[in-house]
């Protein structure tokens, strides 16, 4: 029997799109309402053959990528499918998950129950589905290599650009230089220097020479991707 | 206690890194592509007439006799052109950024730091040549280039400044503690020139009086200004928050309690309240997109999401929609409402004359144009035939006749608009 995680803090998703999963196509539903009870389910429920992740949580300071990558690291194998609205707001996130994870396909809350069905039984049969028409727009259609899981790396070259990047991800508001300095112990010419030799490849990110504001919005949305590498170069620096 | 210490030695050692970050002047720290502020710009603007001021001074004093002044005759041009140029050369890129040239690749150094401050003692060392003892008077314009000079850089560093702050850490420096001790060494020596040595600390004092007003003032134009700019936000704001309300009073609840009362009453289906609920939906879409169109620019995927949810709503199989090369492109206000115009008349038009599938291409039409097509399988239609006020019709007179094209297909027609296109920056 397929086994399905829905991780979604909408009734449409809990109550609705679970019971017609479970009567119509018959597989077994797992729910997780933020990406925080996400390891909870993983330790329960040990695997899952698909996830269905919606993007952004109003009930949690996770969004939708800390959800998937979870799942990822846990179970590699599981088919990852995005469950979401696809409203602008949220259309870099669902860009970033995209290119990040090999998504089996996106799927639009707009769309009617029996379509999200077809699409979950093609992805279990076949691997992967269509991206709803919604949300086709709004993802390329080659995945870049730069922006894999392992992509992310180029942004975090050595423990001075993961000092850089935990500072933008930790404070608050748009920082000036003078914050991130004393938030990092680097001196301000260091943290200029980094930041510049960040600019370009940012580039790869969809940013051309961001402002220290845009830098901090990326640092912030991608943190769960970026924070893998953060923490592997400071381990590095500590040792 | 160890982790207090190594944190006032981290403080401490940032103080020291931030006042060489001081002098090194503000391009250093700007992003290449970053505008300036209205008190950016003021205080640009008081650079530019004080760094004339000065040089003015100079130009003039060296075709003066110059009574009592270290030098004479022709020199006095060439030191009053080497000052001159220095100055100029010092405070160049605060003057070029505005004006587009930006050369700043990596952040800026000590070397650099110790180069401005170079050039500005040998500024002050033209001047004192020049001018011999009336030098200290009108030096304050020189301390006012130094006020512009700090301020702007401690703003980009993201830094409030304060002029009596500047002046006490002036006192206290080692520098202004150096010229003292070398002056008053030197008039011990030669004691028949002790005044003329003494107006060299005289000199720097009034200069760091100067800069220390300038800060102040350019502080608090700063500070009128942000609140100002604070006050027309804060307005904005509140008018877009009533408008919304009284949009969602307007239009929302009234559609809800329709709904409510129809079914109170059984005067309306489940079949009706679910189109009610379709049609409440999409005018939420619109307005959302009408929000977003609001803020001047807007992504042709951003124009296109509601007319395809639309489709999907009323069981329209979706075909083809752009790339995401395509549908990223950023587009102007205007055009975006031109987009959505034609899209809100061809797409509804295609779902009202039965189509089963509906295809969105978008390409460019030559340079400023771009050109939307829905195609359908709604088995076609003569565009010539369209009666007068019909939306087609309102939508060719207002783009222009040869703007909207329909080409039959086998099942349908393809319905191609051009619209005018000035691409912005995302």
């Amino acid at each position: 029997m397929t086994r399905l995680a829905i991780v979604d803090d909408s009734r449409l998703a809990l109550g609705p799109l679970r019971q017609v999963v479970e009567t119509e196509l018959g597989w077994e539903v797992a729910t997780a309402t933020c990406p925080d009870e996400v390891p909870a389910l993983l330790e329960i429920e040990d695997t899952f053959d698909i996830a269905m992740v919606d993007l952004s949580y109003v009930n949690s300071d996770l969004n939708g990528l800390d959800a998937l990558l979870t799942i990822h690291d846990y179970t590699p194998t599981c088919r990852l499918v995005v469950y979401t609205q696809g409203d602008p707001p949220l259309a870099e996130v669902l860009r970033d998950a995209w290119d990040a994870f090999e998504l089996a396909t996106a799927l639009s809350k707009s769309t009617d129950i029996p379509l999200v069905l077809r699409a979950l039984r093609r992805v279990a049969v076949e691997g992967m589905a269509p991206v709803d028409p919604v949300l086709q727009p709004l993802l390329p259609a080659e995945r870049s290599r730069w922006r894999s899981l392992e992509g992310y790396g180029l942004l975090v070259r050595h423990a001075g650009h993961a000092k850089l990047w935990r500072a933008l991800i930790e404070l608050d508001e748009e920082p000036s230089y003078r914050d991130l300095a004393a938030h990092t112990g680097l001196s301000l010419s260091a943290v200029s220097n980094y930041r510049s030799e960040l600019l370009t490849d940012l580039s790869l990110h969809y940013l051309d020479r961001p402002r220290m504001r845009q830098m901090q919005r990326f640092a912030k949305r991608c943190r769960p991707l970026l924070d893998t590498h953060i923490r592997r170069k400071l381990g590095d620096a500590v040792a | 206690m160890g982790s207090d210490g190594g944190r006032l030695a981290s403080e401490l050692e940032l103080e020291s890194d931030l006042k060489v970050a001081l002098l090194t002047g503000a391009a250093g720290w700007r992003d290449r592509d970053s505008l300036y502020t209205s008190a950016e710009l003021a205080a640009v603007a008081v650079l530019v007439a004080c760094v004339a001021s000065v040089v003015t001074v100079l130009l003039v004093s060296a075709g003066l006799p110059g009574r009592d002044a270290a030098i004479a005759g022709a020199a006095r041009w060439v030191v009053a052109a080497v000052g001159a140029a220095t100055l100029v050369g010092a405070v160049a890129p605060s003057f070029a950024w505005p004006l587009g040239w930006r050369p700043r690749q990596s952040g800026p150094t000590r070397g650099f730091a110790a180069v401005r401050v170079g050039a500005g003692m040998l500024v002050v060392g033209c001047w004192t040549a020049l001018l011999g003892p009336t030098s200290p008077a009108p030096i304050w314009t020189l301390g006012a280039v130094v006020g512009c000079e700090y301020t702007m850089t401690a703003w980009a560093l993201g830094i409030r400044t304060s002029g009596r702050a500047w002046l006490w850490s002036f006192q206290r420096s080692t520098l202004h503690v150096g010229i003292w001790l070398v002056s008053l060494s030197v008039a011990f020596a030669y004691p028949h020139r002790a005044f003329d040595l003494l107006m060299v600390p005289l000199t720097f004092q009034v200069i760091a009086l100067a800069a220390a007003l300038t800060c102040s003032s350019l502080e608090r134009l700063r500070t009128a200004i942000d609140y100002r700019t604070k006050r027309v936000a804060r307005g904005a704001v509140a008018g877009a928050h009533h408008r919304l309300a009284h949009w969602l009073h307007d239009d929302v609840t009234t559609s809800l309690r329709f709904v409510r009362l129809g079914l109170q009453a059984g005067s309306i289906t489940p079949e009706q309240v679910a189109d009610e609920l379709d049609q409440l939906d999409h005018r939420l879409r619109i307005r959302q997109l009408d929000e977003t169109l609001g803020t001047g620019a807007i992504q042709l995927a951003q124009v296109l999401q509601p007319y395809v949810r639309l489709a999907q709503a009323h069981g329209v199989d979706v075909v083809a929609v752009p790339r995401f090369d395509e549908a990223s492109t950023t587009l102007d206000g205007d055009t975006g409402r031109m987009v959505q115009r034609a899209l809100s008349v061809v797409v509804p038009n295609a779902i009202a004359a039965g189509a089963e599938q509906l295809g969105f291409r978008v390409a460019a039409n030559g340079p400023g144009a771009l050109a939307i097509e829905v195609e359908d399988d709604a088995g076609g239609f003569d565009l010539a035939a369209v009666p007068a006020g019909r939306g087609l019709d309102g939508l060719r007179r207002d783009l222009g006749t040869g703007a909207v094209t329909c080409t039959r297909t086998k099942t349908g027609s393809r319905l191609r608009v051009v619209i005018e296109h000035h691409e912005v920056e995302p």
